[in-house]
């Protein structure tokens, strides 16, 4: 395990603690208290990696531009020379901002993979039925597409025999569940065998769609489930349906409102905590 | 002169030599092509209105 | 203190104020409950036989506690005109729908003389565009206008605040004006602007497929078992494409390029698994597995005109027959997305999103049974039925949902099955059918499908408050479809139409081979003969002066028109809509109206202007029960929990007495009078409440 690997297993774990404590509140207060704690952490990194200084003074110096023009309103001259010192330091300013956001670029998408992870997907519903699909490896030879199978647990139910789809090496079958409960399914084929979670009825919680074995990028985009090993299974997919975040009666993004939430606590709290930003 | 050329029977081209003749065409070449032409307009007119009758047609009283 | 009063001053304006300006149904009682459940093609002949054998029993308690009589339905008996009768209170002449295709007596291609139309609605383009390269814009949108003309029962509801839901109600596309909520129905287009068009994609292209209607078939390839095939949309009239220049042109040949609009695609694929006869599509978004014989549910797909800026929504269903050896595929005709609108179908526009939340999607057009994949041989009988009860199944939930939420004011609820059904299975069971077929499934089907409305009358009389009326209707009855008429064919024999070249009979449709200069008469729709009257028609012979006695001598002549074959008489009625009907769109009916005998109906070629060689055809089409007839042979039902005061009520006897139900007096025009009794101890109308 490479150290993307270890760092994703480590916030999967946090995260499984953390959201695991505000669960019993529902996705609506989970979502503010993550939204909150991850402003705060941001703000914090940021007043760590900026310059808080320079940016204090770059931004007594805009006002005091934008002050002299207001005062300078006749003189033309002086107006355009105002202006373009304006869009000088406002470059500066930006400038300041730059390395804090790219120091928290890292965390945040780590922190989005997670989100991802508890609250963009549904469970399934008891008696709705999803696509279950197994990827194979492009070397993979068409008896081992053909041989792949799974164990179908009780509650669980394959509404349809295995689509073996060769031009794409993979198997996809139509499932249903007819009783709520977190499943661990099967899948082999040839010597190896695979499981792959699913999850149907019941409250809010992590749905892990994919579990994968193609490389780092996707395990850190889906780290629900460790990562496939070693084998021509290169990743089972369930196709759960989107989840949203219901908010006096709207069904909210949870992208979107992480993001509204997570700025507009930052905002809040940067005089209390004493930020420049 | 070099064109495509059309099979007729010996009797139809004989009549419709007489006709041309009768009904004032230069030549029996003349002739078909004016009776053709009509014939394909006629065809076309019903073309022309193909899709509005296909639409009508989609009613399960018509067919 | 000063305040004090003031405040309190304005408060008692305020009071006085509010109760001038509340409108008063608000004050009023709420209105009471009427349900009226119109079952297209319902038969007073089975009603009697199936509540006689028991297995009706709702139906058979609606009856015993109220009443139960033919309901005589209007001329011709087609259902766009019996609904628009019922909608209105008056006959044809009245309300301007006469058959399902009118014509124009003058069309925009000068080299017709007449051309059909479907009479229910019209399109208009967009009457403002510019262009920019190939992309036409259009500055002024389309519309669709209503052709039904009158003043429909619900908004004179309405102007008395009476809460009215039109659920699917025939000759209402687009919705007229309602204080409620409406949904169309019969004369509802699929997205291309159809009555309905299905797509069958297949490796073995049927040998008639060239000559389908009601749906298209398309040849597919299957490779490395994958099918990539198109759903075929709606014209793409923001984007134009010059046309391959025609060769010739002939005389007076323009240098103007002519342009041409394509139809928009979208692109799908299937993954065959053919060993174990299972299939996973790929359209759009949406992905989905299903077996051979399997239906998928409704998928969403979205048409780009203008790619990022103008969507169209359709929904459609795909039906796998089959994997091996062939590949056939159906998929229904793309129907407009109720939660989306591409066209004006749900009033107001977010109870189509507010249904499909409760419902799931469901079909939108007009008569959604897809006899025309069973005439075409794509459905067998067996997957007909299995359609029809999906059909079915849908608008059975949305009843419930409507009910549940019925808690005021009208109701009025549309079924099609019945209809649909019957003209496709009466050659299942009448032995005397020419296309008799007996298909064991089939057997007791119409049965069935009385059973099916029997028990939703049950669920409606579930819902009923003590003073609620509870109305259940047809349009018509139904008779076999045993012998067509090709009734242009008979005119001609007759001398009333001269062809210009007898050799080519039977060759051309829409009256090509015509000599209007000697045509007195024709025959277009399925009931329809106009007089080639000039000025009216543009090619028009026939003076005033001699109007009358065209008439009076095709009357005469139609009364003694027998089939040789057996000696019955052809035609028992023919009405005249200017000495028969009433109302200011005399004019755009046909002059004479033809009421067939039992048995007998318009043949499948002459609706549209065709003259086949004989006069009359075996029907053994699937197409087998009809009732384009003279009225008398299929009367509809009239069943409720009141009593019935005439003996022999109208369809424009029962839209007064709908009126009534809530106290509002008839318009002048309207030509009926009111048919149920009042309930024991019924209370003040609403509007007397409100005076």
């Amino acid at each position: 395990m490479g150290l993307a690997g270890a760092l994703n297993k480590a916030m999967t774990a946090l995260f499984a603690v953390a959201l695991g404590v505000l669960q019993p509140l529902g996705p609506v207060i989970g979502m503010t208290i993550v939204s909150l704690v991850v402003g705060v952490i941001m703000l914090w990194i940021f007043a760590m990696v900026s310059n808080q200084d320079a940016i204090r003074g770059l931004k007594d110096h805009i006002r005091g531009n934008l002050i002299a023009v207001r005062i300078y309103q006749d003189n033309i001259a002086l107006l355009l020379r105002l202006q373009g010192k304006i869009v000088g330091l406002t470059l500066r300013y930006m400038g300041h901002s730059l390395l804090p956001m790219i120091v928290m670029m890292g965390p945040v998408l780590l922190i989005l993979f997670q989100l991802n992870l508890w609250f963009a997907k549904a469970p399934l519903e008891i008696g709705q039925s999803a696509l279950l699909t197994v990827s194979l490896s492009a070397e993979a030879a068409p008896d081992v597409l053909r041989a792949v199978t799974f164990e179908v647990p009780e509650g669980v139910v394959s509404e349809t025999p295995p689509v073996r789809v060769a031009a794409r090496n993979e198997v996809v079958w139509r499932i249903r569940a007819d009783a709520p409960g977190d499943y661990r399914l099967v899948f082999t084929t040839g010597g190896e065998s695979h499981e792959k979670e699913l999850n149907v009825g019941g409250d809010w919680r992590s749905v892990s769609s994919l579990r994968t074995g193609r490389g780092v990028w996707e395990a850190l985009l889906y780290p629900g489930e460790s990562p496939l090993k070693g084998g021509v299974i290169e990743a089972i997919e369930i196709e759960y349906a989107d989840e949203t975040i219901p908010v006096f009666g709207f069904g909210i993004n949870w992208l979107v409102m992480f993001f509204v939430l997570s700025i507009a606590f930052g905002f809040a709290l940067k005089g209390p905590l004493g930020v420049e930003i | 002169m070099f064109g495509p050329k059309v099979k007729l029977s010996k009797e139809l081209f004989d009549r419709v030599r007489k006709y041309a003749d009768i009904a004032g065409y230069s030549s029996v070449d003349e002739f078909v092509s004016h009776a053709l032409e009509k014939e394909l307009e006629f065809i076309g007119e019903a073309d022309s209105e193909e899709e509005i009758r296909k639409k009508l047609q989609g009613l399960g009283y018509l067919s | 203190m000063q305040m004090i009063i003031d405040k309190s001053r304005h408060f008692i304006l305020w009071a006085l104020l509010l109760t001038v300006l509340l409108p008063a149904p608000l004050m009023a009682e709420p209105a009471r409950k009427v349900i009226i459940m119109g079952v297209d093609g319902m038969d007073p002949i089975f009603v009697r036989k199936f509540v006689d054998a028991g297995v009706m029993p709702n139906t058979k308690r609606l009856i015993e506690t109220g009443d139960f009589k033919p309901l005589q339905t209007s001329m011709p008996p087609l259902s766009p005109t019996a609904w628009s009768t019922f909608i209105t209170g008056m006959d044809p002449g009245g309300h301007g729908i006469f058959d399902f295709v009118h014509r124009d007596p003058d069309p925009p291609n000068k080299r017709i003389a007449v051309m059909p139309y479907l009479s229910m609605s019209k399109a208009h383009g967009a009457e403002k565009t510019f262009e920019v390269g190939s992309w036409v814009i259009p500055l002024k949108g389309g519309s669709v206008e209503l052709m039904r003309k009158g003043t429909p029962f619900w908004e004179l509801l309405g102007e008395q605040s009476v809460e009215t839901t039109i659920f699917k109600m025939p000759a209402n596309f687009p919705p007229s004006k309602i204080h409620g909520r409406a949904i169309s129905g019969m004369g509802t287009p699929d997205i291309r602007g159809t009555p309905g068009t299905f797509s069958f994609y297949t490796t073995l292209l049927p040998a008639d497929a060239d000559d389908f209607t009601g749906g298209e078939a398309y040849p597919v390839e299957v490779r490395n078992d994958t099918v990539e095939a198109k759903l075929i949309g709606p014209e793409n009239s923001f984007r134009r494409f010059a046309k391959p220049s025609k060769k010739g042109g002939g005389a007076g040949s323009k240098d103007e390029i002519e342009y041409e609009f394509r139809d928009l695609e979208i692109p799908f694929t299937v993954y065959l698994d053919r060993e174990e006869a299972v299939a996973k599509f790929e359209v759009q978004d949406s992905e989905f597995v299903l077996e051979e014989g399997e239906w998928s549910d409704w998928v969403e797909v979205t048409f780009e005109p203008i790619p990022y800026l103008v969507k169209i929504s359709a929904i459609c269903r795909f039906y796998l027959q089959s994997v091996r050896p062939e590949f056939k595929l159906y998929v229904t005709p793309l129907q407009i997305n109720p939660a989306d609108p591409a066209m004006p179908i749900v009033e107001p526009e977010d109870w189509g999103h507010e249904l499909c939340e409760e419902l799931g999607f469901f079909y939108t057009q007009e008569l959604p049974e897809d006899t025309k994949a069973l005439s075409n041989g794509v459905f067998g009988p067996m997957e007909f039925w299995e359609q029809t009860q999906f059909v079915y199944a849908e608008s059975r939930k949305a009843l419930d949902h409507l009910l549940d939420n019925h808690e005021e004011g009208l109701l009025f609820f549309y079924f099609s099955t019945i209809d649909q059904n019957c003209h496709m299975l009466y050659r299942y069971f009448d032995v005397d059918h020419p296309g008799y077929e007996p298909v064991e499934g089939l057997r007791d089907s119409v049965q069935t499908l009385y059973e099916e409305i029997d028990e939703a009358i049950g669920r409606a009389m579930e819902s009923l408050d003590e003073d609620s009326t509870l109305i259940v209707m047809s349009d018509h009855g139904f008779a076999p479809f045993y012998w067509g008429v090709n009734l242009n064919t008979w005119l001609l024999e007759k001398g009333y139409v001269t062809l210009k070249d007898p050799s080519k009979q039977g060759r051309y449709p829409l009256f090509l081979n015509v000599d209007w200069e000697k045509t007195e008469a024709y025959a277009m729709g399925l009931n329809g003969v106009y007089v080639n009257l000039r000025g009216r028609e543009r090619e028009g012979v026939v003076a005033e002066g001699a109007y009358d006695d065209v008439l009076d001598r095709l009357e005469k002549d139609m009364l003694e028109f027998k089939d040789s074959r057996n000696g019955e008489n052809v035609i028992t009625l023919v009405v005249r809509t200017h000495r028969d009907f009433h109302g200011p769109y005399l004019d755009v009916g046909p002059d004479i109206i033809v009421g067939y005998n039992r048995g007998y109906r318009s043949s499948w070629d002459s609706p549209l202007g065709e003259f086949p060689k004989e006069i009359f055809e075996d029907n053994t089409e699937a197409w087998s029960g009809d009732h384009a007839m003279d009225y008398r042979h299929v009367p509809g039902v009239l069943i409720t929990n009141r009593t019935i005061t005439m003996d022999e009520p109208f369809l424009y006897d029962l839209t007064v007495a709908v009126l009534d139900e809530y106290g509002i007096a008839p318009l002048p025009e309207m030509i009926g009078s009111d048919c149920i009794g009042p309930a024991s101890g019924e209370k003040s109308s609403v509007a007397a409440e409100s005076n």
